[in-house]
């Protein structure tokens, strides 16, 4: 009995399994008997009765609207990435925060800070608005004195 | 020209484009039905309709998405799934004499039945191999089941890695390299039966 049939009794290893996997790969026998019937397959696929392509209508024509159907669909795409890729779609949902923030610092929109005195706390704003109050009605007291007596 | 611009082309209705492509993926689209199914006439129809889609549907390919060839083997492996199933319905048909349906059988029915097919269909490979080694591992391909047997058709004869390979059977590359594995598992049980017969 032969060396090579002793070690065939042995278990069957991944790499042998894998070296005649490789071998078996790189035999070209088939191609090489069937080259005759692979030239009758290439014929065919070639001289297949293939269907007319159809016209484009006058809106797909139209290259802005193509163009912007073309970037919506580029844009879900990108914010759908099919693994390891979440952070687009957080992205995205974070950029109108971030530019809100940005925009809150350039422009006030009528809300610009005023010369008043800033408070501590409400309570002392409230105290202070009491003030106000008690000056004005006696103002509106003195002014309206005669017509009361 | 490479495979982007073909494809525009083809989009547009260049046939000249067409028929570079067909040149270019046949032999591989051709191997691939042959190692799927055997040495039947189907392969000519897979390879003729995978590139009658590839005219029809050309505006849809996504360069960025896949390869040419990853999209190619997509389409060339689900019209070989169907087929194969498709003749294991008419095997099980014929078996049970149409009195069992076969959604409702077990696998193990099915892969009797591919088996039985595998031995009364014997590919060109097994007909014409001399080496019997290959021809141990031939007739112990065609006794996977077909998705493990794509599996290794794709990674190890059609040169994909195993994240194209994923891609083409639509599986995530741990689903594959599981599948792989249970491949492998069995074509080593079914070689070492072979060296111990010998």
């Amino acid at each position: 009995m032969s060396d090579e049939h002793n070690n065939r009794l042995l278990p069957f290893t991944d790499e042998a399994l894998d070296a005649l996997l490789t071998r078996a790969a790189e035999s070209n026998m088939e191609s090489e008997v069937e080259s005759a019937r692979y030239k009758r397959i290439e014929a065919r696929v070639l001289n297949q009765a293939l269907p007319p392509k159809a016209t484009q209508s006058p809106r797909e024509v139209h290259a802005a609207s193509v163009g912007f159907m073309r970037g919506i669909d580029a844009l879900i795409d990108w914010l759908s990435p099919p693994q390891q890729r979440h952070w687009r779609p957080i992205f995205a949902a974070a950029c109108p925060l971030v530019l809100g923030i940005v925009i809150g610092n350039y422009f006030h929109f009528g809300l610009t800070p005023t010369s008043e005195p800033s408070f501590e706390s409400w309570d002392d704003e409230l105290v202070m608005l009491s003030f106000l109050d008690i000056s004005n009605q006696g103002e509106i007291t003195e002014a309206n004195e005669g017509e009361i007596r | 020209m490479n495979d982007e611009e073909l494809m525009a082309a083809v989009a547009r209705g260049d046939r000249c484009a067409y028929e570079a492509l067909v040149r270019a993926h046949l032999p591989a689209i051709t191997r691939y039905s042959l190692r799927m199914l055997g040495n039947g006439r189907d392969i000519e129809d897979v390879a003729q309709e995978t590139f009658l889609r590839l005219w029809v549907n050309a505006k849809k390919w996504d360069p960025e998405k896949a390869k040419l060839s990853t999209w190619l083997h997509r389409i060339a492996h689900n019209l070989c799934i169907d087929l194969v199933r498709k003749q294991q319905r008419v095997m099980l048909g014929g078996r049970f004499d149409g009195e069992v349906d076969s959604d409702s059988s077990s696998d193990s029915q099915l892969r009797g039945a591919v088996v039985e097919q595998a031995k009364e269909q014997p590919s060109s490979q097994q007909t014409i191999e001399k080496d019997s080694e290959l021809s141990a591992l031939n007739l112990a391909m065609s006794k996977l089941p077909e998705t493990q047997r794509s599996a290794l058709l794709l990674c190890h004869y059609q040169g994909f890695s195993n994240k194209e390979a994923a891609e083409i059977i639509g599986l995530s590359v741990r689903a594959l390299e599981s599948l792989m594995a249970r491949a492998k598992r069995s074509l080593r049980t079914q070689m070492e039966a072979h060296y111990n017969e010998r």
